[in-house]
Formats: structure tokens, C-alpha cells, sequence
């Protein structure tokens, strides 16, 4: 659509504005910004060795093909997370996110999955960016904090799903929510 | 570089310095876009802390064709061959986060300790050379300076500071973040600062009975006040400064008085809006008003033995309204309005003690209506143009209107070299001082009513080349022509200082630069760069002065987390001037994820005490500059 083309021109836009400034770009894209955030916060989590019944070669992370970060995050296809790769997919509505390690989900996301069954979403960990309405699965939640990207865990949603939080993600985190 | 997604490079940083870094406001949008339309430096805190940068005028002094230079007052920049005597940096502008900061009686751009802001505040220096006023209006002749200021951090903390240095230098700060409320973030941050600076021997001088010496007058005391609030769309500052500056020679007071002194006061507070209208859309409106008001205290001898006082207080406010659209395909534009009344721009010279008397009273009132647009239009992923025009409208007196346009051809013929054309045309507006000041006595002033706007165009070529994404080289050739240049000159009818646009000068120059990192965290920055002006009214060998500037930057890491920062800084001469090499040396180290930190600093580091040019070609000719000093900062988070 409008915004994806835009989004791939001026991506290459930005890599030109880049070269053009004298220094590294400090300001970048939010999208781009919120892909390589969700991709190193995929670092710091440990999944029950039983849990997932992917592949143990690849890293699975799910993003709906409307999601504005479903690009971005595809440009990250087969980068190394810790001894796997990861694995970007497409996440088609109400199929069953068993095959899931992660999944990214925004607020059109979760209006769709307020209504799917609890056994869908389990052991997955769920990044949300929906701050106003934040579903109770998502254990961590990107929000913008005073210009940058920040985030908070939600430990409840954690344990739920079996997931480990290595103590630097959490020491990362704007707020940690222990319900 | 090339090839690479720029996703991909960005999922390599570590994720607590990605937590870190800023999300495209178009506000920043809008300077990104000026900034690629031009060569600029950037200078970041880090390189600001390597290399032991006391004030703004220390980091310029690395930035490629500028030469800073001092009176033990003020600093001055010289920028691109044009560096007049007593010209209170009127022709560059000064912007913090993009909003002016000269005032509206000497336009003056603050350098040195009397700048607003705490240099621990910045986040970054941006120097964009050439003619910025398409986009920011006046005073823009030569360059501008954007100071950008950190944001608030996303935790709650604060951190102290003590700093010591020679000339007795102490210095104090206290900075502090606190959330406020569900998203709302406050930065504040004080310090406090009493120097008793050194004695100063002026060779010119020698006949005086304390042998050119002036002793105890080089003191300087003074506070500055930070606050920033910022909360999802809305941010909110105010900047708050007081100086007092002995001064160790004035032309025309008794040399050596400890009663010369000068005080700097300005207050700068603003609201801004930045909202979000949709993915392609942004709109920004920001309130302002300003303060500022100056003392200059002056022991005459009439006779009697008289403390003089100038003074100035000018007062202003504005609004102003941005909007930014990507709307067209292709095209980056934003078309702005700003309004700003000036409803105080006093001054005025008495006698204080021992007889009261009152030379100039003066007060006027100005105002400033302003209209711009500025697009990027990507013709093809290897080409773009940009093309910026403003309208100001400015009545101080009298009323005028002037356009400034630019316009910047962005090539990238080959994915390591980048070609850029650019030209613009920019304008200043005479001040009130130079309009309006007029004082009788022994050396009377006048003011001059029929004063108008100074004009500069100019036209810049860059080629940049960057062979890898760890080196950079490039190469800029320049010309300048300045049209109607206010002079300070006696009217032989008189004998009265008289301001008049008498002035027309050229200027051409050629810059080279190389820039390297490397992967252990060091880099090197080399630049040297030959500037000519030449007076277009009287073309004679005297009034054509040519300048060398070499300037090398280097920083390493050594042993155990420490960061060693050098600096060489070549000057040829000028004028009565002679030229000069310095080096300063920076040890620093910081922990607590950079928000601690300890730095010893040796300046001048061979003590070879050059001088810099004087308030006076006759009277004072040179002002020598502190040899070889140290200083040693600590800050400590909690």
C-alpha cells in the first residue's frame, strides 16, 4: 500500500540521508527502530526446551502480513539469534500459532486475537505494541518513552507462557508488572 | 555501505544503546533536511567528552574553515574568511534544538562561558555552513549553529559534578530526571560556577606603570538553570543564564580596573507541540519568549575617575507553526510560519558614581513576520533537489522584505561518492545598537536611521567519499559575496562613530577532510582548509587577507576503559596576529553505562600562549590567550 511503498523508498532514502550526514543518523525510523528491538529482546528470553513444537534449527517469529513491522522485520530473515536462525512468517488470522516461538502483534493484532482461544497463544512470547490496551498474553509491551522506544515486561503473562527473562532485560525494562 | 538494508545495520547494536536512540520527530526531520542540503560537522557528547570541549567555542574550534578567537570576554567565530573586528557573531545564527537564540539588540550568538547551556547538556553540534536563511530567517549569513540538548533519560537518576581548573576555576552541577505521571519526564539541571582567572600582560601596553599588566580583572562568576519537560507530544524548556565577566582591558577605561566588568543575563522559555496527524503528516507549534539584558561597567577617566555603564535589555515573544508532509510521493516538504514581536530593545549609557548623569536612553520595539517552504523532491534514488524559499517582513523602524531562497542539487553518482551544488542567499537586518546608539563625549557615537539589510549569496560544491563505512573523505570549494556589510566608521563631518553599509567583500576558499573510524572505538578527524576575502571597496593587497586553518582530532581507547583525546589546532596569521599551533590533551574514563565519569584535561599542552585579535587595531591590537592550563571534571550518578 501507499505506506509500504514509502516505507522502501525512503528506506533507501535513509541509507543516502546517512551517507550525506557527517556522522551516523541518530534519528531513525520508528519501524526500523522497533524491528531491531524486537529481534535483540528475542536475545534475552529462554524457552522451555519442551515447549515449542518448531524447529529447534530456527527461531520463529510470527508478524501478520499487515503489520507494519511485517517488512522490516522480514529484511531480518536467517540473522543468528544465540545457536539458531531466526525464521520471520507470515501470521494468517485465527490459524494456530503452535509453530510460534514469538509473535508480534499491534492493535489491530489484538482486536482480532481478543477473540481466539486461550491454547492458540500459549508458550509463545508475545510482544505488543498496543500500550492502551494491552493484552493479558503479551509479556512485553514497546511504548515510546520521551522520544525513544522503551518497553515493559509483564511477568504474569511470562510465567503463562513458561518463558525466562534473563535479569538484563529486565533491568532494560521502562516498568516491570508482577500481577 | 552500500546495499545494506538499513534495518539490517540496525539490528547489529546492542539493545541498551537502541533503547537510546531517537525516533524521527519531524522536527528533526525538518534539520536533517537542511543538513543533508550542505556539508556539515556534526559533533557528538561523545567527542565532546573525549576531547575535553570546555564551551560551544571549544568544539567549534575542530570544525573544518572556523576559527574561534577570544577577547577574555567574548568568543568570536570566524567562519569562511569573513572575521570582522567587534562583530558580535551577527552573521552566523544560533539555534538550540532550532530556535534562535541571538537577541534583538546585538544579535549576538553566545560562544564561550556566556552561552546559556552547560555543555554537559548537548547532545550534539551541528555546523551547517553557507546561507541558511530560506529556513531560519536572518543572521544565517555564513553559517549556522544548532545545538541540540539531551533528552530526559527514561529512568529517574541524577548525577553531580565538581570541576576544577587553572585560573582557579570551580565549578558545580546537579542534574536530576524524574517521571512525572504516566509518561511525563522532567531533566533539570544547575550548576554554579566563581573563577578568579589569571594576570594578563599586554605587550602593547608596556608603558603603562604596571608594565601592561592587568592584574585580579580576568574573574568570571556565574549560574546557569535547565529545565525540560517532556511528555508524549509536548516539550517544554526554559534556559536560564547569568555571567559576570571581569574584563582585562577596555579600549577607553582605565587598563587594569578591577571595575570593568560585564554581565550577561538571559532567560529563553518555550512550549512545544509535535503531533501526529497520520503516518505521512506532522505538525509542530512552538511558543517562545525571550530575556536578555547586559551591564557593561566601565571606570573612565574624564577626569574624574567615572564608572560608565552601558546597557541593554530587549524582550521578545513568539509563535511559530511547522507543517511536514510526505504526502506527495517522492517529496519531503515543510512550509512554516513565525511571528515574533520584540516589544523591548532598550539601551542606554550613565555615569553611575560619582555623578549621576544619563547619555542614552533609548528605547524601540520591532516585530518579524515570516513565511517559508523547503522541499526535498527524490528524482530518481540517485538524485534529489531541494529547494527552500522564505519571506520576512521586518519592521524596526523602518519596515523591509526580503526573500531568501536556496537551492541544492544532491547527486550520487557511484554508491561511495556523493556530488552536491548548492546556492543560497541570506540576510541580516541591522540591530538596534548599530541603528540606534548614540552617545556624546570624548569619542561620540550616532546612531543612523537609514540603515539597510546586509546580503550574502553564495555557491558551494562538495564531492564526499566514502571507500568504506569507516572512512569518509571530502573535499568543498566555496564563494561568497557580501553586499551592503555594516562598518563602524568616524564621519570626518563630526568625528562621530557612525554605523553605514559601506562594505562589500568576497570570499573563496577550499576545504579538505578526512574522517576514520575504527572497530576498537577510535577515530580521527583531519581537516585543512585556505580561505581568501577580499574588500570589494578599496581591491588593495592591504585589505585582502588569506587564512590556513589545519585541524587534526584524534581518540583512542588505552588501557583499562580509559579514552585518551588529542587536538592540534595550525592558525596562519592575521593580520597584526601571529599565526599559532596548539595542542590539548584529554584522559577520560567513564562507568555506570557512561553516566559517570572522570577527565584530566592539559591544555596547550606545550605552552605556546598565542594570541588572538584584540577590541582595537591601534589601542589593543592583540588579546594574549591563557598558555598552557588544566582541568579535571568528576561526575558521579546516583
Amino acid at each position: 500500500m501507499f505506506m509500504s511503498v514509502f516505507a522502501r523508498r525512503w528506506t533507501r532514502g535513509l541509507a543516502l540521508l546517512a551517507a550525506l550526514g557527517a556522522s551516523p543518523a541518530w534519528a531513525v525510523e520508528e519501524q526500523e527502530l522497533k524491528a531491531a528491538i524486537v529481534f535483540n529482546l528475542l536475545l534475552f528470553v529462554e524457552w522451555p526446551v519442551d515447549a515449542v513444537a518448531a524447529s529447534t534449527v530456527s527461531m520463529v517469529l510470527c508478524v501478520s502480513p499487515s503489520n507494519a513491522l511485517n517488512a522490516p522485520l522480514k529484511a531480518l530473515q536467517g540473522r543468528p539469534v544465540r545457536s539458531q536462525l531466526l525464521d520471520v512468517r507470515d501470521l494468517p488470522a485465527g490459524a494456530s500459532r503452535a509453530a510460534c516461538h514469538a509473535v508480534y502483534l499491534d492493535a489491530a493484532d489484538s482486536a482480532r486475537l481478543a477473540a481466539a482461544k486461550p491454547d492458540q497463544v500459549s508458550m509463545a512470547l508475545v510482544i505488543s505494541d498496543d500500550v492502551d490496551s494491552p493484552l493479558p498474553q503479551a509479556a512485553i509491551v514497546l511504548r515510546h518513552v520521551g522520544g525513544r522506544i522503551g518497553f515493559d515486561v509483564n511477568l504474569e503473562a511470562a510465567r503463562q507462557a513458561r518463558l525466562q527473562f534473563s535479569s538484563k532485560l529486565l533491568r532494560l525494562a521502562r516498568r516491570v508488572n508482577d500481577r | 555501505m552500500a546495499g545494506a538494508s538499513f534495518a539490517q545495520d540496525l539490528a547489529s547494536v546492542p539493545l541498551d544503546q537502541l533503547l537510546d536512540l531517537e525516533v524521527t520527530a519531524a522536527s528533526k526531520f525538518a534539520l536533517r533536511l537542511s543538513e543533508s542540503a550542505s556539508s556539515a560537522t556534526v559533533i557528538g557528547a561523545d567527542e565532546i567528552r573525549a576531547l575535553g570541549y570546555r564551551t560551544l567555542g571549544d568544539a567549534l574550534q575542530s570544525v573544518r574553515g572556523l576559527v574561534v578567537s577570544s577577547d577574555r570576554t567574548y568568543s568570536y567565530l570566524g567562519v569562511r574568511g569573513y572575521a570582522t573586528a567587534g562583530d558580535y557573531n551577527t552573521r552566523i545564527l544560533l539555534l538550540i534544538d532550532g530556535n534562535r537564540v541571538n537577541d534583538t539588540v546585538f544579535d549576538q550568538a553566545f560562544l564561550g562561558t556566556e552561552f546559556p547551556l552547560d555543555i554537559d547538556l548537548v547532545e550534539r553540534i551541528e555546523f551547517i555552513p553557507g546561507q541558511g536563511s530560506a529556513v531560519h530567517g536572518g543572521n544565517a549569513l555564513f553559517g549556522v549553529v544548532n545545538v541540540v540538548t539531551r533528552r530526559a533519560g527514561a529512568r529517574s537518576g541524577g548525577d553531580v559534578s565538581v570541576i576544577a581548573g587553572s585560573g582557579t576555576w570551580r565549578q558545580l552541577r546537579m542534574s536530576a530526571t524524574q517521571p512525572i505521571g504516566e509518561q511525563g519526564l522532567l531533566l533539570a539541571s544547575a550548576n554554579k560556577r566563581r573563577a578568579g582567572g589569571s594576570d594578563v600582560t599586554y605587550s602593547s601596553l608596556d608603558s603603562d606603570p604596571n608594565g601592561g599588566t592587568s592584574q585580579r580583572t580576568d574573574h568570571e562568576r556565574g549560574e546557569q538553570l535547565y529545565l525540560k519537560y517532556q511528555q508524549a507530544e509536548v516539550t517544554a524548556t526554559l534556559v536560564h543564564a547569568d555571567r559576570i565577566k571581569g574584563a582585562t582591558a577596555v579600549p577607553g577605561a582605565v587598563f587594569g580596573d578591577t571595575s570593568n566588568v560585564y554581565r550577561d543575563a538571559i532567560t529563553l522559555a518555550d512550549a512545544t507541540l509535535a503531533h501526529r496527524i497520520d503516518a505521512a503528516n506532522l505538525w509542530k507549534l512552538r511558543v517562545y519568549a525571550g530575556r536578555y539584558r547586559f551591564d557593561g561597567d566601565y571606570m573612565v577617566d574624564y577626569p574624574p575617575l567615572t564608572l560608565n555603564r552601558d546597557w541593554a535589555a530587549s524582550r521578545w515573544w513568539g509563535l511559530e507553526t511547522n507543517l511536514y508532509t510526505q504526502h506527495f510521493a517522492d517529496h519531503k516538504l515543510v512550509v512554516g510560519l513565525d511571528l515574533q514581536n520584540s516589544p523591548r530593545s532598550d539601551q542606554g549609557n550613565v555615569d553611575v558614581d560619582p555623578d549621576p548623569a544619563v547619555y542614552l536612553d533609548d528605547h524601540r520595539s520591532s516585530s518579524r513576520r515570516s513565511v517559508f517552504a523547503e522541499d526535498q523532491w527524490a528524482l530518481s534514488p540517485r538524485l534529489s533537489i531541494t529547494a527552500g524559499l522564505r519571506y520576512d517582513r521586518i519592521s524596526d523602524g523602518a519596515t523591509s522584505s526580503e526573500f531568501s531562497p536556496r537551492l541544492a542539487l544532491i547527486s550520487r553518482p557511484h554508491d561511495d561518492v556523493v556530488l552536491k551544488l548548492i546556492h543560497g542567499r541570506a540576510f541580516r537586518a541591522p540591530n538596534a545598537y548599530e541603528r540606534y546608539y548614540a552617545i556624546e563625549g570624548t569619542v561620540p557615537y550616532k546612531g543612523n536611521a537609514n540603515l539597510e539589510n546586509e546580503r550574502v549569496s553564495g555557491t558551494e560544491a562538495v564531492l564526499e567519499y566514502r571507500p568504506s563505512t569507516s572512512s569518509r573523505w571530502l573535499v568543498s570549494a566555496y564563494g561568497n559575496r557580501a553586499e551592503k556589510l555594516l562598518v563602524q566608521t568616524v564621519d570626518p563631518a563630526d568625528g562621530a562613530l557612525v554605523f553605514n553599509n559601506l562594505a562589500s567583500m568576497r570570499t573563496r576558499g577550499l576545504e579538505l577532510e578526512f574522517e576514520r573510524v575504527w572497530s576498537t572505538g577510535a577515530r580521527l578527524r583531519s581537516n585543512y582548509s585556505v580561505q581568501s576575502a577580499r574588500n570589494q571597496s578599496d581591491d588593495s593587497e592591504a585589505n585582502r587577507s588569506v587564512l590556513r586553518l589545519g585541524k587534526l582530532a584524534l581518540v583512542l581507547p588505552v588501557a583499562s576503559g580509559w579514552t585518551a583525546g588529542t587536538q592540534t589546532l595550525l592558525v596562519s596569521r592575521r593580520g597584526d596576529v601571529a599565526g599559532y599551533g596548539v595542542t590539548h590533551l584529554t584522559l577520560s574514563r567513564a562507568w555506570a553505562g557512561d553516566r559517570s565519569h572522570v577527565s584530566f584535561s592539559l591544555y596547550d599542552v606545550f605552552d605556546r600562549r598565542p594570541d588572538d585579535p584584540g577590541g582595537d587595531s591601534v589601542l589593543q591590537p592583540v588579546t594574549p590567550q591563557d598558555g598552557r592550563s588544566w582541568r579535571v571534571e568528576l561526575k558521579l550518578a546516583f
